[in-house]
C-alpha cells in the first residue's frame, strides 16, 4: 500500500484484500467498498497513522449507541475507481456529508505533518461504540434505499432483483432452512426451495406473494416486533432491520430464485481489527492448525516488542533449554519433570514447540488446571448438605475433554436438574453456594467478577460508590437466578412419602437416613430463575420503591431480549408483566443469563478469559485486575489485548489452543522478571513461587517415577452410579437398594467399568486429586480454603519451612520399598562417580545441571569417609529458594 | 440520587477514598488512647491471654446452664445442682465447672439468626456473617493484627486441637495461627527428623545457607528475601526454650490426669502453659454436641471431658494468679432446641443460648440475660455474636472503632460494626 501525494490531497493506493482489485481513495476518514466485490472498507486517521480496515457486513448489532459525527459516512471515491454500477454505492454517495472536505483538509494536515506511516497498529478502544454506530447508519440507509428502489425505474429491477437474491440467500441459509429445510421442516415448510416458499407450510398459505411484501406472511413474521411469540426466526437473534429489508425489496422485486438452498452455520463475526495482524480480514481461521498458531504466536511477539521499543525498553535475552524445560513443566503439567523426563528431553538439542505440545496433552495439564479451575470456583470437598465429589470430577472430566470455555461457563451458569446425573453434575456451581441466605447475591457477584471481571459487590447493598453500578442495576440482574430451588429434589415429594410410608413408623435414625440418603441422591438445582425480583424492603433509591417488583435485565453489552409471553395460554395476549405477578417458573432465567454472558457478543467475556490465561501463563494480567475491569480498559497493549480477544474467539475459546500459542512466544521464553511497580511492559513471565499444588506436585516429581498415574479418570462418582441405577426404580425397589447399597454399588461398578472407556477408581497423588486437611502441607503452602475466587497465596510462613526442613519424606534419594524414585536407581548403579551422584541430585531437584562452582562446593563440604552425603545436598536443594521459585 | 461526582472518576474517587482512610487511621490514634483509657477505667482491657474454648456442634443451654424449671425433660435427665455461685445452677454432668461459676459471667441471652454449623461458627468466630466475597479474621488474627506481640519464637494467636474457623482472613499470612494439631506432640515438624544429629543437621543449614546465596547472588527478590527470613525465624524456632511450653511432658502425672489425659484436657493443659509464657490468644475445641438424636445417651459421656479440662484449667489460672490477666471464653455456635424432637434428640437453635465469660476483670457469679421458659428463645438483654467479640475484644484492650480495608477498599472492624461491648460484665 502506497500514499501518493497529488494534487487532489493525499490518494491511497492498495490493492482489495478480498478481490485484489488495485484501488485509490482519498486519504480521508471514510467508509468505502470495493467496486468489484462489495469489501467494505473504513479509513482512520489515528495520531498521524492511517489505517484502513476491511468490515464484515454481517457485523451489525442492535444496541442503540450513540452516533458519533466524526464516523458518519463519507464517501469519496477517487476517479480510477470506475465500473460503479451497483445501486448500493450510489445510494452511499447520496449521502456523502458535506463535511467532509473540512475533515479532509485537517486530516491531511496531521497526515503530513505526522509523516506517512504505514498501517500501523490502531488501538481502537471505542470500536464498539464505532460499529454499533455503523450498524445504525446501516439501517438508515438500507430503509431509505428500500424506499427508493421501490419507486426507482424498472429498468434497475432484473438487476438489483437478481444481485439482491445472493444477499436474501444467505439470510435464508443462515437464518431459515435450518429448521425449514432438507433436515427439519417445522411448521410443515421447506424454504429451500423456491416451490416450497410458494407452497407454504401449515397455514396453507403462500408465504411469499411475489411483488407484494406486506401481503407476504414470510415478511409479517420476520418483521414482528422483537419478543413477539411469533417472529421468526423462532431460535437465535431477530433479522435486522437491514436483512428484514433486502427480504422485503426481494419480494417486491418480484422474488427471483436461482437453485436449491442448503442450511449454514452462522459464522461467528470476528473483525479483525489490526490490519496488519496475520488474520486480518479473515473471519475463521482454524487455529487448531500449528502453522497457524505460530503466526498468531509471532504476532504476539512483535506487538509486544512494539510496545518495548516504544517506551525506551529493550526485551531481554531467552533461557536457556534447561531453564524453559523446568519453566514449561512446571506451568503447563503443573510439576518439575522427573529425571528420566529430564534426560529423555535434554539429551538433544530441545524442541521447545514439541515440549509445549506434549505437556499441554498430558495428564499433568489436566492435573493442573484443575487445581486452577478448583481455586477459581471455590470448590469445596463438601458443603452444607451435599459433597461436591461429582461436580469436581465434572471440571476435571471437562478439562480433560478441553471443553471450549464458552461452553464450561454456560454450562455452569445455565445449570439444571439432578445433582447426581452426570450430564447435569455442573449443578454443583449452585449447590457449592447453596443460594441461601445473602448467598444468592454472592454467588451472583462471584459470576459477574469470574467470568466478566465486572465488580458489582458494591451494589449488592447499595449504589457503587466508585463505579457506575447502582442497586437497581444489580437487582435486575439477581432476577435472572432469582427463584432457582438449589437443594432441591428431582421426585416429587409423593414419592418420598411412599418411601415413608413402606418403612413404616415410628422413624429410626436408621430409617431417617435411608430417607435422608434418598434425599442427597435425588438432590439438584432446579427452576430455570423467574425472571423478577422483588427491591429490598430497605430500598432507598428515586428509581423505584421498596418491595417493587422489577424485571430482569442485563447491566451492559446487548440487552436481552426477554419474552415474557412465552408460557401464557393465550398466546396473543401482551401481558408483558407476567414476570411481575409473582415469577415464571418457565423463564429460564439462568439460561438467558449464561446465554447473554459466554458469548462473543458480551464486550467482557471474551477479554476476562483471555486476561485469565495470560496470567495464568505470564504471572500478572494484561489488564486490570483479573476480577475488576472496565469496559473500556484495554491494557497498557491495547493492540496486544484486542488481538488477543480476536485469537480467544478465533479459536473458538479452546483454552490449550490458546495457551499454546502464548507458550510458544519469544515473551514467554524470556529470563523472568520480578514484578515491579509502575508501569509492566509484558515483557516475560513474571518471578513467582510455586503454588502449593506445584510444590507438592514437584517434590512427587522427585520421588516417583509416575507421578501422574490416575490422574483424569474416574468417568463417574460413587454418586453418579447410585442415581443412574436408581432413577427408574419404584420406591419399594430405592428402599431395598438403599438398604443393600455396599452390595449393589459393587454389582454397579462391574457393570459401569465394563463398558468402554469408563473407569471410575483413580489413585492419584497429585495434589489435584488429595482432600487436605487441616494444617496439611498443601494447606501450610497456601492453598486456596476455596473460600474466594483465586484464594491461593504464596506468602512465606514459618510451617512451610518447617515442614520442608524437618520432614523427610520428601527427599527422594532414600530407598522406598518397591517405588523407588529414578534418582535412587540412578545413585546406586555400580560405578557412579561423585560428581555424577551431585549431577543426577541436581538434575532431579532443580532440574539442572551443576555448575562447576556447585559441583566443587559439593565436594568440598559434603564429601566424607563415607563418599557424597547425599541427603543433605538433597535436603539442601529441596529447601532452598530455587526450588520454590519459578524463575 | 445517583451521585455524579462518585461515577465521575474512579480513579480520582479511589485517592479521595486512600486519602480520607489514610486521614481515619491518623485520627485513630487518638481515638485509640481515648479508648484505651475508657477501657481501663471500666474494667476493660485486662486481658493478656485469651482462651476460647469452642464447644462446637451446638451445645445444648437447656441441660448445661440454662436449665428451666418449666422444662420438665431437661430438668429430670439433666437435674440441675448448685454451683459456687448463687442463684447459678448447672447441669448435673458439671461438676467440676460448678465449682468455679463464682468466676463465670453466664449470658443466658445469645442469639443469631444462623441455623448451620458452617455458618454460625464463622459469626461466632468472626463476628461477621459468611459471605462468598469476603474472609473476615477471626478474633485470633484480629488480636495479632492490633498490636499483638508474639510471646518469644511463639506467635501471638495459636489454634490447638482440630479447631476450625476463618483463620487470618484478609489478613495477611503472618497473622495466621500456629497450627497445634495435636497438643501431645507440639508444633508440627518443630524437631530435626529422627536419626539425625544436631551436628548433622546444622551441616544441612549451612550447606543450604551456600547454595542459597549463590542463588541470591544471581537472583534477590521478594519471595528470596521472605523466605530467608521465614527460614531464620523457623530455625529460630525450633532452637527457642519456648518450645517447651509445648511438651506436655513437663508437667507431673497427677496433673495431667487431673485435666484428662485425652485431647481436649491436653488442649486445655498446653493453652494454660502458653499462657503461663504469655501467649495472645489460643483457640481450643471440644466438638461432638450435634445432639439430633437420642441426646441423654451421649451428652453425659462427652460431658466428662469437657468439664474437666476446663474445671482443671480454671482452677490453675486461679491458683496462679493468672485469672485476673486471662479471659476465659466459653461458647457454642448456637444452642439446642428446648424441646426434645420425635428422636429424643434437640434441634440446632440460634435463637436463644448461652455463652460464658470468665477473668480478667469479668465479675464473676452474675447471669446476663435471659431465655423464655423453656430457655429457647432470648428474651432480655440479648446478645449477638457481634457483641460476644466485640466484649472479648474489649476485655483484650483491642481498639474496637479501628478500621481494616480489605484489598477492595471495604471497612471491617473488630467484633464487626455492629459489636456492643457488653461492659455490664465487667
Amino acid at each position: 500500500m502506497k500514499l501518493i501525494e497529488t494534487d487532489d490531497g493525499l490518494i491511497l493506493k492498495f490493492s482489495c484484500q478480498s478481490c485484489a482489485r488495485s484501488l485509490e481513495i482519498l486519504a480521508e476518514p471514510c467508509l468505502f467498498e470495493c467496486p468489484s466485490c462489495s469489501q467494505d472498507y473504513k479509513l482512520r486517521v489515528e495520531d498521524g497513522d492511517i489505517c484502513v480496515k476491511a468490515i464484515d457486513k454481517n457485523t451489525t448489532k442492535k444496541s442503540s449507541g450513540q452516533v458519533k459525527n466524526n464516523s458518519k459516512r463519507k464517501i469519496r471515491t477517487t476517479p480510477p475507481v470506475a465500473n460503479a454500477g451497483r445501486s448500493s454505492r450510489q445510494r452511499r454517495k447520496k449521502k456523502s456529508s458535506s463535511t467532509a472536505i473540512i475533515a479532509s483538509f485537517f486530516v491531511t494536515l496531521i497526515v503530513l505533518g505526522a509523516g506517512v506511516m504505514w498501517w500501523k497498529s490502531l488501538d481502537e478502544p471505542e470500536s464498539y461504540s464505532i460499529e454499533t454506530s455503523q450498524s445504525n447508519n446501516d439501517e438508515a440507509i438500507a430503509n431509505t434505499a428500500g424506499d427508493t428502489v421501490s419507486v426507482e425505474s424498472a429498468s434497475a429491477k432484473t438487476v438489483s432483483a437478481h444481485g439482491d437474491f445472493s444477499q436474501v440467500k444467505t439470510i435464508f441459509e443462515e437464518s431459515c432452512v435450518g429448521c425449514h429445510g432438507p433436515k427439519r421442516q417445522k411448521g410443515k415448510f421447506r424454504m429451500d426451495t423456491l416451490a416450497g416458499v410458494l407452497k407454504g407450510g401449515s397455514s396453507g398459505n403462500p408465504a411469499i406473494v411475489k411483488g407484494n411484501a406486506s401481503e407476504s406472511l414470510l415478511y409479517k413474521l420476520i418483521s414482528l416486533h422483537a419478543g413477539d411469540d411469533d417472529i421468526m426466526p423462532s431460535d437465535g437473534d431477530p433479522l435486522t432491520k437491514n436483512q428484514q429489508t433486502i427480504v422485503k425489496n426481494w419480494i417486491n422485486a418480484g422474488a427471483s430464485w436461482e437453485g436449491t438452498l442448503v442450511p449454514k452455520e452462522k459464522l461467528k463475526k470476528i473483525v479483525i481489527e489490526l490490519t496488519d495482524s496475520p488474520f486480518a480480514n479473515k473471519i475463521s481461521v482454524d487455529l487448531t492448525k500449528s502453522k497457524n498458531q505460530s503466526l498468531a504466536s509471532q504476532y504476539v511477539d512483535s506487538l509486544i516488542d512494539k510496545h518495548l521499543k516504544a517506551n525506551g525498553k529493550e526485551p531481554g535475552v531467552l533461557v536457556s533449554d534447561e531453564t524453559f524445560l523446568r519453566r514449561a513443566f512446571i506451568d503447563i503439567a503443573g510439576r518439575i519433570p522427573t529425571l528420566q523426563e529430564f534426560d529423555r528431553y535434554l539429551s538433544s538439542k530441545l524442541d521447545r514447540l514439541a515440549l509445549v505440545d506434549d505437556l499441554i496433552n498430558s495428564p499433568g495439564y489436566i492435573s493442573h488446571s484443575h487445581n486452577y479451575w478448583l481455586d477459581a470456583l471455590r470448590v469445596k470437598e463438601r458443603v452444607a448438605k451435599n459433597t461436591l465429589e461429582t461436580y469436581n470430577n465434572w471440571i476435571q472430566q471437562a478439562i480433560k475433554q478441553n471443553m471450549p470455555f464458552d461452553k464450561f461457563a454456560y454450562k455452569l451458569v445455565a445449570s439444571e436438574g439432578a445433582y447426581g446425573d452426570p450430564e447435569n453434575a455442573s449443578v454443583g456451581y449452585y449447590l457449592r453456594d447453596d443460594l441461601t441466605g445473602f448467598m444468592a447475591e454472592d454467588s451472583l457477584s462471584n459470576t459477574m467478577q469470574l467470568f466478566l471481571a465486572t465488580d458489582m459487590l458494591c451494589a449488592q447493598c447499595h449504589d457503587h460508590p466508585y463505579k457506575k453500578w447502582t442497586q437497581k442495576d444489580f437487582y435486575k440482574l439477581l432476577a435472572f437466578t432469582n427463584g432457582t430451588n438449589v437443594n432441591g429434589r428431582a421426585h416429587n415429594h409423593r414419592e418420598t412419602r411412599e418411601m415413608v410410608k413402606i418403612l413404616k413408623p415410628p422413624s429410626t435414625p436408621r430409617k431417617n437416613g435411608l430417607i435422608g440418603y434418598y434425599k442427597t441422591i435425588q438432590a439438584g438445582v432446579f427452576k430455570g430463575g423467574s425472571g423478577s425480583i422483588k427491591l429490598p424492603v430497605d430500598y432507598q433509591y428515586d428509581d423505584g420503591k421498596p418491595n417493587e417488583l422489577i424485571n430482569a435485565q442485563v447491566p451492559f453489552g446487548n440487552p436481552v431480549q426477554i419474552n415474557y409471553n412465552k408460557t401464557q395460554p393465550n398466546r396473543k395476549s401482551k401481558d408483558v408483566n407476567l414476570a411481575m405477578k409473582g415469577g415464571d417458573n418457565d423463564f429460564r432465567g439462568r439460561m438467558h443469563l449464561a446465554k447473554w454472558m459466554a458469548s462473543p457478543e458480551n464486550p467482557m467475556f471474551t477479554k476476562t478469559i483471555v486476561n485469565r490465561l495470560w496470567d495464568r501463563v505470564f504471572g500478572s494480567p494484561l489488564v486490570g485486575k483479573k476480577l475488576d475491569m472496565k469496559e473500556s480498559d484495554m491494557g497498557d497493549n491495547p493492540g496486544l489485548t484486542k488481538f488477543l480477544n480476536d485469537v480467544m474467539k478465533l479459536a473458538k475459546y479452546d483454552q490449550k489452543v490458546f495457551m499454546k500459542i502464548l507458550f510458544q512466544t519469544k515473551a514467554y521464553q524470556r529470563a523472568a522478571m520480578e514484578l515491579v511497580e509502575g508501569k509492566f511492559y509484558h515483557p516475560a513471565p513474571v518471578v513467582r513461587r510455586l503454588t502449593a499444588e506445584q510444590v507438592w506436585d514437584s517434590l512427587l516429581a522427585v520421588r516417583s517415577k509416575n507421578p501422574d498415574v490416575g490422574v483424569g479418570q474416574g468417568k463417574y462418582t460413587k454418586y453418579n452410579l447410585i442415581y443412574k441405577e436408581m432413577v427408574n426404580m419404584s420406591p419399594a425397589e430405592r428402599i431395598d437398594y438403599m438398604q443393600n447399597r455396599d452390595k449393589r454399588l459393587k454389582e454397579a461398578k462391574k457393570k459401569y467399568e465394563a463398558l468402554p472407556g469408563v473407569t471410575l477408581s483413580s489413585k492419584s497423588h497429585r495434589a489435584s486429586m488429595l482432600r487436605p486437611g487441616r494444617a496439611s502441607f498443601l494447606n501450610i503452602y497456601g492453598m486456596s480454603d476455596r473460600g474466594l475466587i483465586d484464594g491461593a497465596i504464596q506468602e512465606a510462613t514459618i510451617p512451610q519451612a518447617l515442614h520442608l526442613m524437618n520432614n523427610d519424606l520428601y527427599l527422594g534419594v532414600r530407598k522406598q520399598g518397591r517405588h523407588n524414585s529414578f534418582l535412587y536407581d540412578k545413585l546406586k548403579q555400580k560405578s557412579v562417580s561423585t560428581e555424577e551422584k551431585i549431577k543426577y541430585i541436581y538434575n532431579a531437584i532443580l532440574t539442572r545441571n551443576p555448575t562447576d562452582s556447585e559441583v566443587s562446593l559439593a565436594k568440598q563440604h559434603l564429601v566424607g569417609s563415607k563418599g557424597l552425603d547425599q541427603e543433605t545436598l538433597a535436603w539442601a536443594l529441596t529447601n532452598s529458594h530455587e526450588f520454590k521459585i519459578k524463575r | 440520587m445517583k451521585d455524579l461526582f462518585l461515577k465521575s472518576d474512579e480513579l480520582t474517587r479511589r485517592n479521595v477514598v486512600k486519602g480520607l482512610a489514610a486521614g481515619l487511621l491518623g485520627l485513630h490514634f487518638t481515638n485509640d488512647l481515648a479508648h484505651a483509657k475508657t477501657a481501663a477505667l471500666i474494667g476493660g482491657g485486662k486481658a493478656k491471654s485469651v482462651i476460647f474454648i469452642n464447644v462446637s456442634g451446638g451445645f445444648s443451654q437447656v441441660d448445661s446452664f440454662d436449665i428451666k424449671e418449666a422444662n420438665k425433660d431437661a430438668n429430670k435427665a439433666s437435674s440441675p445442682i448448685k454451683s459456687s455461685a448463687d442463684g447459678i445452677l448447672v447441669g448435673k454432668y458439671f461438676t467440676g465447672m460448678a465449682k468455679h461459676m463464682d468466676k463465670f459471667a453466664v449470658i443466658n441471652s445469645m442469639c443469631h439468626t444462623q441455623g448451620t454449623h458452617h455458618h454460625a461458627t464463622y459469626l461466632t468466630l468472626t463476628g461477621y456473617e459468611s459471605r462468598g466475597t469476603i474472609a473476615h479474621p477471626e478474633l485470633g488474627a484480629w488480636a495479632s493484627k492490633l498490636g499483638g506481640k508474639g510471646a518469644g519464637a511463639i506467635p501471638p494467636f495459636v489454634k490447638i486441637g482440630n479447631s476450625g474457623g476463618a483463620g487470618r482472613g484478609f489478613f495477611s499470612s503472618q497473622f495466621s495461627a500456629l497450627p497445634v494439631k495435636d497438643p501431645t506432640k507440639g508444633i508440627q515438624f518443630v524437631k530435626t527428623p529422627k536419626g539425625l544429629s544436631a551436628g548433622d543437621f546444622k551441616k544441612r543449614v549451612s550447606y543450604l545457607d551456600k547454595i542459597n546465596q549463590q542463588y541470591e547472588a544471581k537472583m534477590n527478590n521478594k519471595i528470596t528475601k521472605d523466605y530467608s527470613d521465614i527460614y531464620d525465624q523457623a530455625l529460630k524456632m525450633m532452637t527457642s526454650r519456648d518450645l517447651a511450653a509445648f511438651d506436655l511432658n513437663h508437667e507431673k502425672e497427677a496433673t495431667r490426669e487431673r485435666y484428662g489425659k485425652n485431647e481436649f484436657g491436653n488442649s486445655c493443659l498446653l493453652a494454660r502453659r502458653l499462657v503461663e509464657k504469655g501467649v495472645r490468644f489460643m483457640s481450643l475445641t471440644n466438638g461432638g454436641w450435634d445432639d439430633h438424636y437420642g441426646i441423654y445417651g451421649e451428652f453425659k459421656d462427652r460431658a466428662v471431658d469437657l468439664d474437666q479440662g476446663v474445671a482443671a484449667l480454671m482452677a490453675d489460672l486461679r491458683s496462679m494468679g493468672l485469672l485476673d490477666s486471662t479471659l476465659v471464653v466459653f461458647t457454642s455456635e448456637f444452642g439446642r432446641g428446648a424441646k426434645l424432637n420425635s428422636q429424643a434428640g434437640r434441634g440446632h437453635n440460634p435463637l436463644g443460648y448461652t455463652s460464658m465469660l470468665a477473668g480478667a476483670g469479668v465479675k464473676g457469679g452474675q447471669k446476663y440475660g435471659k431465655t423464655d421458659k423453656m430457655g429457647g428463645v432470648a428474651e432480655e438483654k440479648k446478645v449477638h455474636p457481634a457483641d460476644l467479640n466485640a466484649t472479648i475484644a474489649y476485655a483484650m484492650g483491642l481498639p474496637l472503632d479501628h478500621i481494616e480495608y480489605n484489598t477492595t477498599g471495604r471497612p471491617f472492624q473488630v467484633g464487626n460494626k455492629t459489636g456492643k461491648p457488653v461492659t455490664a460484665l465487667f
